[in-house]
């Protein structure tokens, strides 16, 4: 027993190593548990928000963009799913055979040499190689290598072309509307994208975690244009066709219905063809119906006739006197290609008599003449659905001078856009109802229509503005069975602080069946070059236009 | 008189403390692992462990009631194999992390340097027992050194520093208890955290020197003029280190910042560390509830059921898991050490008191490296990592403690 006793004893100097041992022991926990301590309560919101940060990925969930189609259906634009790729040029320069097989990637690709060298040098981790591919090699699918990053983006394509491209516009690259309808109406086509919480893990696979919130996307709203694609195709067509005859600078076609305003055509030239993007310009990009501000000289003169007419200032009778051709009024002297020594409103009307509507416009009291034009859309945006419209002016000072009076009488001092022309020409067709454009179907208007002349004043212009078809300047666009109202204008461009004797603006309104019109159509060719005259550029383009709609199923939108 | 007290003090000789937390502590790994690999696409790596464990009670068993000369006699064997295996391993072995520590044998795996730890514990703690034998004289520390030694230049060639830094512990501790004198060792010790400090700032440096003189003072009673010596000396070393390590290359003064500063590092290793933290500080009091640690499920943490295994309870059950994992780990050692001085056999004596060291080293560095405080370093956690071999050393270790506990109570 004494032995067993002392063996449980332990000598001084190990008890006092274990005194030691256990001191140190004290220590260290002591440590960790401070440690511990702070990082677990004190700091543990820091580090639950990093570790958040780190394995909890927001997606987007893309709003699929709203399709554009015409008054009938026809499908004009619409997004698919693209292919795009982008690589890493540190990862596909470290080694060769990564290297090797981009070379043999952008040789499918049929890339050029230049993005090769470009990924040799470049510092930045994401460079695209090639974007919003449809129609691609499928081998592409499966091909990797190293740095090669792959995507599936969503990509507008434009079902026909160059024909309705200034119209519509384009989207970029992230499907952004930047041009024409895309544009415009973005706010409608593009949705809302919505969004979800992932959880990701160490190696980037992303697991769903219905903890999470999520927000499904709103898809964008489908519109549909009042326009009709076929008329469009062959409006664009004859457009194409006139601006190259008279190797004109550019020009634009506005069709549409006078009694609804409707827009049933709106061709450009230049356009673009949305499916190849390299070579945009702000011309090609340009709609000159409502990004184009000119003088519309003759074709105003109806306007103006109207408004004396309907405020009883002139009459059917009344006789002008012609100056025999030449006024001269203060050091401005005015000219008429048709003299007259006297001529009625009718003679005016149907030979384009600047002396005459230079009287009659004079005659107009200011104030009525301001009022009524901008009554009829001048100085004001029609508020079409179209970016970049102009409002043009009737006068920049704070009224009108007599000058100034005489010479918006026959076109001139007067900025307009091709649009509120036409739109104006629809009070005349309409007996003196003004409807607004419209290039929305299935907008609902606020302010439909506006009464501007009486039905008596109106009805006297149409037989006027037959007359200008069959016996006056626009004898060139005379179809047989069909009665066709309309006036022509042949404006001076004002360049370099004077009008220029060859730069000219040819625009004609027409619109038939000139008893009863359901079509009515603007053309205007800026600076054509072969002729400077109206009758003979634009005037036989809008027969061709005619003739070719009345052979064909078109017809209805002249016919009942 | 001879009385056999085993039933009737049954619960004694089993020591409950001891085998509670360590029953706790194999809980705790077998969870955590099971966490770690839930989102996997195989469970493998979780039944190789529950097999590690059955196997590891079943040598635990047969140690606690081997006798101490069987104990004594498979000593030098195990040694020698030992050292044929870390030799085999630096020529057949599995390289993993740049060091190559494994060798295969169909799906399992042997990591030879964890048997090492056992193989110097015993063999250093047989040496010793030899009546005679002191590590006083420069023959009995000279031959003392060699048993370490060898296995330590397999080691290091491996190369696995970390492993070859816990085997130096095992020198040191070996030391300690056999009466060495007190300032060398302290001095030794200090010498690295003194130079770990001095790269980290100035401040920290003078507390650590304070505390170190502390230390000296505290052990040398009134010896005044022995504490002065010993602390001029050790902190001059660790100024002449610093200043060879000033003439050192830049990218070799980059890898021991790297080492000192795991944070500011752009390595790997760096962002185990940080990962680690997330996971351990985002589990915040209670912790992020059973398998529901983002960090663990997501997969975040790297060698996560072995190196970093103690972040998986510590993110899913917050501070209380983490101290509740630091209360048992501090009940099993203390019995341990306690057991370690109450043994009269000089063999078994020094082999607990070494286990004690080794637990402690492994607990304090394994923790230490999860929550940031110490630099990264493979060493397994104690009864929670995987890993089959140091859970079979532990298991071997662990039922020497018991085999010396229930002599205590036998009486001849």
């Amino acid at each position: 027993m004494g032995t067993n006793d002392s063996n449980r004893v332990i000598d001084e100097r190990s008890l006092n190593r274990l005194k030691l041992v256990l001191f140190a022991f004290l220590l260290l926990f002591c440590v960790v548990v401070a440690r511990l301590a702070y990082i677990q309560i004190f700091n543990s919101a820091k580090y639950k928000k990093l570790a958040e940060l780190q394995h909890i990925r927001k997606v987007e969930l893309k709003a699929k963009r709203g399709e554009i189609y015409d008054r009938n259906g026809v499908l004009l634009a619409s997004t698919l799913n693209s292919r795009s790729f982008a690589i890493d040029p540190l990862i596909v320069r470290k080694n060769n055979e990564s290297l090797e097989r981009f070379l043999s990637f952008t040789k499918i690709l049929g890339l050029e040499k230049q993005i090769f060298s470009e990924v040799l040098s470049s510092n930045k981790r994401f460079l695209w190689v090639k974007r919003g591919l449809i129609d691609y090699p499928r081998e592409l699918d499966t091909f990797s290598f190293p740095g090669l990053i792959s995507l599936t983006q969503p990509k507008r394509f434009y079902l026909y072309g160059n024909s309705v491209s200034n119209l519509i516009g384009l989207t970029n690259l992230d499907n952004v509307g930047v041009a024409g309808i895309e544009y415009s109406l973005d706010s409608i086509l593009k949705g809302i994208d919505g969004f979800s919480y992932f959880l990701k893990d160490a190696l980037g696979r992303l697991v769903p975690d219905i903890e999470l919130p999520s927000v499904p996307p709103i898809d964008g709203r489908s519109i549909r244009l009042t326009i009709d694609i076929n008329l469009q195709r062959l409006v664009s067509y004859f457009l194409t066709k006139g601006v190259q005859e008279t190797a004109a600078k550019g020009g634009c076609i506005i069709a549409l219905n006078p009694k609804t305003g409707e827009i049933l055509a709106l061709a450009n030239f230049p356009n673009f063809d949305p499916a190849n993007t390299s070579q945009l310009s702000n011309e090609t990009l340009n709609n000159y119906a409502v990004n184009f501000a000119f003088e519309p000289g003759s074709t105003l003169k109806p306007l103006i006739a109207a408004i004396g007419l309907e405020r009883n200032i002139i009459s059917e009778a009344q006789l002008f006197d012609g100056y025999n051709g030449k006024f001269t009024f203060g050091d401005v002297v005015i000219v008429d290609e048709h003299p007259f020594s006297k001529l009625t409103l009718k003679d005016a009307l149907v030979f384009s008599s600047n002396i005459a509507f230079a009287q009659i416009a004079g005659l107009i009291p200011t104030e009525i003449l301001e009022q009524s034009l901008k009554k009829l859309g001048f100085g004001s945006k029609t508020g079409i659905h179209l970016p970049g419209e102009l409002k043009g002016y009737i006068t920049r000072e704070d009224s009108l001078t007599l000058v100034q009076r005489m010479f918006i009488g026959y076109g001139y001092g007067i900025y307009t856009t091709p649009l509120q022309v036409a739109m104006a020409y629809c009070a005349i067709a309409n007996s003196g109802l003004l409807p607004k454009a419209k290039i929305l179907l299935d907008e609902v208007e606020t302010s439909l229509i506006d009464t501007i002349f009486k039905k008596e004043t109106t009805d006297i212009l149409k037989n006027y503005l037959i007359d200008v078809v069959n016996i006056g300047t626009a004898t060139g666009t005379k179809v047989e069975g069909i009665s066709i109202a309309g006036k022509t204008g042949t404006s001076q461009k004002f360049e370099q602080g004077k009008y220029s004797k060859t730069l000219y603006t040819n625009t004609f309104v027409g619109f038939l069946p000139a008893e009863n019109p359901k079509f009515l159509m603007l053309i205007l060719l800026d600076e054509p070059k072969s002729s400077i005259y109206a009758s003979s550029t634009v005037v036989p383009l809008f027969r061709s236009i005619v003739l070719a709609m009345t052979n064909s199923k078109l017809s209805s939108y002249i016919y009942d | 008189m001879k009385t056999n007290i085993r039933t009737k003090n049954l619960t004694k000789i089993l020591d409950l403390k001891l085998l509670g937390s360590v029953l706790f502590l194999i809980l705790v790994g077998i969870y955590s692992i099971y966490s770690s690999l839930l989102n996997s696409e195989t469970l493998i790596q979780f039944q190789k462990h529950l097999g590690y464990v059955i196997l590891g009670i079943i040598i635990t068993i047969v140690v606690t009631f081997s006798s101490e000369n069987w104990i004594r006699s498979i000593t030098f064997p195990l040694y020698i194999v030992t050292v044929i295996l870390l030799i085999a391993v630096l020529i057949f072995g599995v390289k993993i992390n740049g060091t190559v520590g494994w060798l295969k044998f169909g799906g399992y795996s042997l990591q030879p340097v964890e048997l090492a730890k056992l193989a110097v514990i015993l063999t250093s703690s047989a040496f010793l027992s030899i009546p005679g034998v002191s590590v006083k004289n420069i023959r009995g520390l000279g031959f003392l050194f060699i048993i370490f030694l060898i296995p330590i230049i397999f080691i290091v060639l491996q190369p696995d520093f970390g492993s070859a830094i816990i085997i130096l512990t095992l020198f040191w501790s070996i030391l300690y208890w056999s009466d060495f004198n007190l300032n060398f060792l302290v001095g030794i010790l200090a010498l690295p955290f003194l130079l770990l400090f001095y790269l980290k700032g100035l401040v920290e440096f003078i507390v650590v020197v304070a505390i170190f003189s502390g230390i000296i003072f505290y052990i040398n009673k009134n010896k005044i003029l022995t504490s002065l010596i010993t602390i001029v000396i050790v902190v001059g070393l660790a100024f002449a280190i610093k200043d060879t390590i000033n003439h050192l290359h830049e990218h070799q003064q980059a890898r021991i910042k790297a080492f000192v500063n795991p944070e500011f590092a752009p390595l790997k290793q760096s962002y185990n560390v940080i990962q680690s933290i997330l996971a351990v500080g985002s589990g915040g009091i209670i912790g992020k509830g059973p398998f529901s640690g983002t960090q663990t499920q997501l997969k975040y943490v790297y060698a996560q059921p072995s190196d970093f295994v103690f972040s998986i309870p510590a993110e899913e059950f917050g501070f209380v898991g983490s101290i509740s994992i630091l209360i048992a780990f501090t009940i099993f050692i203390t019995r341990v050490i306690k057991i370690g001085t109450e043994t009269n056999s000089p063999f078994l004596k020094h082999i607990i008191l070494s286990y004690g060291t080794l637990l402690f080293v492994h607990f304090v560095q394994n923790i230490g490296m999860a929550i940031g405080l110490l630099p990264v370093m493979g060493i397994p956690l104690p009864f929670v990592s995987s890993g089959g071999s140091f859970f079979l050393v532990n298991s071997f270790l662990l039922g020497v403690v018991l085999n010396a506990n229930r002599r205590k109570f036998q009486v001849y």
